[in-house]
């Protein structure tokens, strides 16, 4: 996988009449002429990592970056909190985007 | 911030950084009386109930109060406190043996002190005795290479954060014999 510059190698980007950025251009291998059509899907990873899969046969996902912060239902609550380890829990609702205490809740 | 807490604690297993959707999962909410978003309560080991924090909702004020709370020594960007893992009682032995270097009589003497530590400091201590009984028989070299060892598994992607936390510790343990190394 490569990127080129293509404010700074201009001669380059001509070459392969590239017009508007970001331009994805898939070059099979051995070849140095590009295939016809460039990436047209949407610009998350997944999109492009099944583009690139499906012209080279191959099945590669992408790598999750896990969260860190454990995720507490009713049903793993006790177990996760209540036994032997300290825990800081955070109660939240999705629809609040403050720090700190100022979303009251709607069912009081 | 909050997953950026959960990283800085994600090398202490006794540690858990949890939330919870409390408008999926209101009964957890309602048992703790859950009033306002978001409500931070700080659970210590085998607890029965929570302790309300009402501290700062910064990074670093989070970890102050675990560290105070859980005895961790985690700093605000994740690494290991220099001091994790040092018992002064045994730095003081080993100071004072400065020109004389680790014999077989310091470690009996480290070894009564070790015998009335307990908890996280007795883990320590166990360390301090291997090491010095690898200074004894191996010479004093052992103390840089061991570090150097060390070091590079620090460095290396597939080591998980415990095993990362217990590699440090030792790391700043080891740090207690160089005062042996300066003399020789």
């Amino acid at each position: 996988m490569a990127y080129v510059d293509a404010t700074t190698a201009s001669a380059l980007a001509q070459r392969f009449g590239v017009k508007g950025y970001p331009t994805i251009k898939f070059f099979p291998k051995g070849s140095t002429s590009p295939e016809t059509a460039d990436f047209d899907g949407g610009r998350q990873a997944e999109l492009i990592v099944s583009w690139i899969n499906q012209k080279i046969g191959t099945a590669r996902r992408l790598k999750t970056v896990s969260s860190a912060v454990t995720t507490l239902t009713t049903s793993n609550f006790d177990a996760h909190v209540l036994g032997s380890k300290a825990a800081l829990v955070e109660f939240y609702a999705p629809w609040c985007k403050y720090n700190s205490y100022t979303c009251i809740s709607a069912f009081i | 911030m909050y997953e950026k807490l959960a990283h800085v604690f994600s090398g202490d297993k006794d540690v858990v950084i949890g939330k919870v959707d409390a408008t999926e999962e209101a009964s957890l909410g309602g048992r703790y009386d859950v009033q306002g978003y978001p409500t931070i309560k700080f659970f210590p080991a085998n607890a029965d109930g929570p302790v309300p924090y009402e501290g700062g909702r910064d990074l670093e004020s989070l970890v102050s109060f675990i560290n105070e709370q859980t005895g961790t020594q985690r700093n605000p960007d994740g690494t290991l406190q220099a001091t994790a893992g040092r018992v002064a009682v045994i730095d003081s032995l080993i100071e004072a043996a400065a020109t004389e270097g680790i014999t077989p009589s310091l470690i009996v003497s480290m070894q009564q002190v070790i015998d009335t530590l307990t908890g996280k400091d007795l883990e320590s201590g166990k360390q301090y005795l291997l090491i010095a009984g690898k200074v004894l028989s191996k010479g004093s070299e052992y103390v840089a290479k061991e570090v150097q060892r060390l070091s590079k598994m620090l460095r290396s992607d597939s080591v998980v954060p415990e095993a990362k936390t217990a590699f440090q510790t030792k790391i700043n343990i080891l740090g207690s014999f160089f005062i042996q190394k300066a003399i020789e």
